[in-house]
């Protein structure tokens, strides 16, 4: 039996549905959840519509992108909560192309604050269709089989040994392994929150703890493959996306 | 008899998962049989999960960096999270106030006026000593300067860790502690960090935490003299701590090595 294709995006649903959530709502801890999802789903959303127009218009350091996806969001969530933005009557198409019309107007701003040269928008294309999602890669070969059975072991084992750490360790290790935090941001992380010293001292406890793991397997932890991160990906944290996001 | 179903959608086409499909599984939007369609392909496309990896960590940074408040006109804001903080040691002027405020009688205070010049001689000009090892057995690590081979490599590793270093080499311990433990590196230099953190909080006299970092270092694998100092604070911060019979343990190890460190734990041996 064929596996079923991928269909169209759903977070614009999800976002009208958490849009409705937030007018119907008639005190802070109920709106809380649906605020903070709604939150990630803009950020990560305005995030992409920047970089899509960044590769148009000009690049621009991280930190500025952050700041601009930061600032956006907020003013779209407020614009949510009011209604001056009726998102539960918009379309998919509609929604997308306000959010890159954001994100382009946010990167302009900034642009022009600089003293750089803007380029015209193509009227022709659709806002939210800029450079076919902006990705222009060619197609990997697939590799032979025993290659991937070998990564298939390796990722396997990775993830068993990982289990064997406490639930707070095995996330800090995590987090710093495959999301590249550092001590700091994951001390700060909502699921983690201990001082930035504690973190270093079970981070380094559970390296240790990985590599004798592995090594009594046969692995060698510091050349993890491809395939390696989306096992531990889907033991660890699928669940946690699950969850409703929830103020601390 | 047709492949994989997995195989099929890619066999010829560019049918890698796009940003709005990364977001929706990151966000567990995607019902159960496109999810395993999209996890199935993410094993076997390099690109992809490498791509969906950068998404997860874009989300996980943004979680650590602050939380979504409500201003007092009813809009919101982004703030910062600060972790955990450690407690403070009480400053050298609360030490001073202390002192002064136990004499409050006139007639004391006149006759106490010398014992107050005396602490305030104590306090703010002789250096800090606590109670544990004797501080002339600690040393500073060697200066990022003065290795031409590690000025190149910290050049690399980002500005972050040139701060933490400069803070260190002024023996600003605060600043030097707080840029060490936000330092992000990998591999060597994180050794390395954790080495500068470990000695940075044997100075501040925080023994247990320094001990922990220093002891899962794998010092051999950094060259001399950073490796051999890095055993050096580790022998002061476990004396610190009164584990003594592990401080003299490691310290008969450093009497057999060569060099200064060697040198001086067996000039201490002797005393």
């Amino acid at each position: 039996m064929q596996s079923p294709e991928i269909g169209a995006p759903r977070w614009p649903s999800r976002l009208k549905e958490l849009a409705a959530e937030l007018r119907s709502s008639r005190n802070e801890p109920a709106r809380s959840g649906p605020l903070s999802e709604a939150w990630l789903l803009l950020t990560a959303s305005v995030s992409k519509y920047l970089r899509i127009h960044t590769t148009r218009l000009g690049k621009i350091p991280r930190e500025d992108m952050e700041d601009i996806v930061s600032q956006k969001s907020l003013e779209i969530l407020r614009q949510i909560e009011l209604g001056t933005w009726d998102i539960p009557n918009k379309s998919h198409s509609e929604i997308r192309g306000f959010l890159s019309m954001v994100a382009r107007n946010g990167l302009v701003d900034l642009l022009r604050m600089q003293g750089r040269r803007i380029e015209p928008a193509d009227e022709e294309t659709p806002e939210w269709d800029v450079a076919a999602e902006g990705r222009a890669r060619l197609v990997r070969k697939m590799d032979p089989p025993d290659t991937l059975a070998e990564r298939k072991e390796f990722a396997v084992a990775l993830r068993v040994c990982a289990e064997r750490l406490s639930p707070r360790a095995r996330l800090i290790w995590f987090f710093r392994v495959f999301a590249g935090l550092s001590s700091k941001e994951i001390a700060a992380h909502p699921e983690v929150r201990v001082k930035s010293s504690h973190v270093d001292v079970l981070l380094q406890r559970s390296r240790q703890a990985i590599r004798e793991c592995m090594s009594l397997k046969g692995h060698d932890p510091q050349d993890i493959p491809p395939g390696t991160f989306v096992e531990l990906w889907k033991a660890f944290r699928l669940d946690e996306s699950r969850l409703p996001e929830t103020s601390q | 008899m047709t492949d994989s179903p997995t195989n099929d959608r890619l066999k010829g086409k560019d049918m890698h998962l796009t940003e709005d499909q990364c977001l929706d599984l990151l966000r567990n939007l995607m019902p159960e049989a496109e999810r395993e369609t999209a996890l199935s392909h993410l094993v076997v496309c390099a690109d992809c999960e490498e791509f969906f990896r950068e998404r997860f960590a874009e989300q996980e940074r943004l979680r650590a960096a602050g939380e979504l408040q409500r201003k007092a006109d009813g809009g919101l804001t982004f703030e910062s999270i600060e972790p955990p903080v450690e407690e403070e040691r009480p400053s050298l002027w609360d030490s001073v106030r202390r002192v002064i405020g136990s004499f409050r009688r006139p007639q004391v205070q006149i006759a106490s006026g010398l014992v107050v010049a005396a602490a305030i001689v104590v306090l703010l000009v002789l250096p800090r000593q606590p109670s544990g090892p004797d501080f002339a057995e600690l040393h500073w690590l060697p200066g990022h300067s003065e290795d031409l081979l590690f000025r190149t490599v910290l050049e690399a590793a980002g500005p972050d860790f040139k701060e933490a270093l400069e803070a260190y080499s002024r023996r600003d311990l605060n600043r030097a502690i707080d840029a060490l433990e936000r330092t992000n590196v990998t591999g060597i230099l994180d050794a390395i960090r954790l080495i500068y953190l470990g000695s940075a909080l044997t100075w501040d006299g925080q023994y247990e935490k320094a001990v922990e970092i220093l002891t899962e270092v794998s010092a051999p694998a950094i060259p001399d003299p950073w490796g051999s100092e890095a055993r050096w604070s580790l022998y002061v911060a476990l004396k610190g701590s009164d584990q003594v019979a592990s401080a003299d343990s490691l310290l008969r190890v450093l009497s057999e090595e060569p060099g200064e460190v060697g040198a001086r734990a067996r000039g201490t041996l002797e005393q």
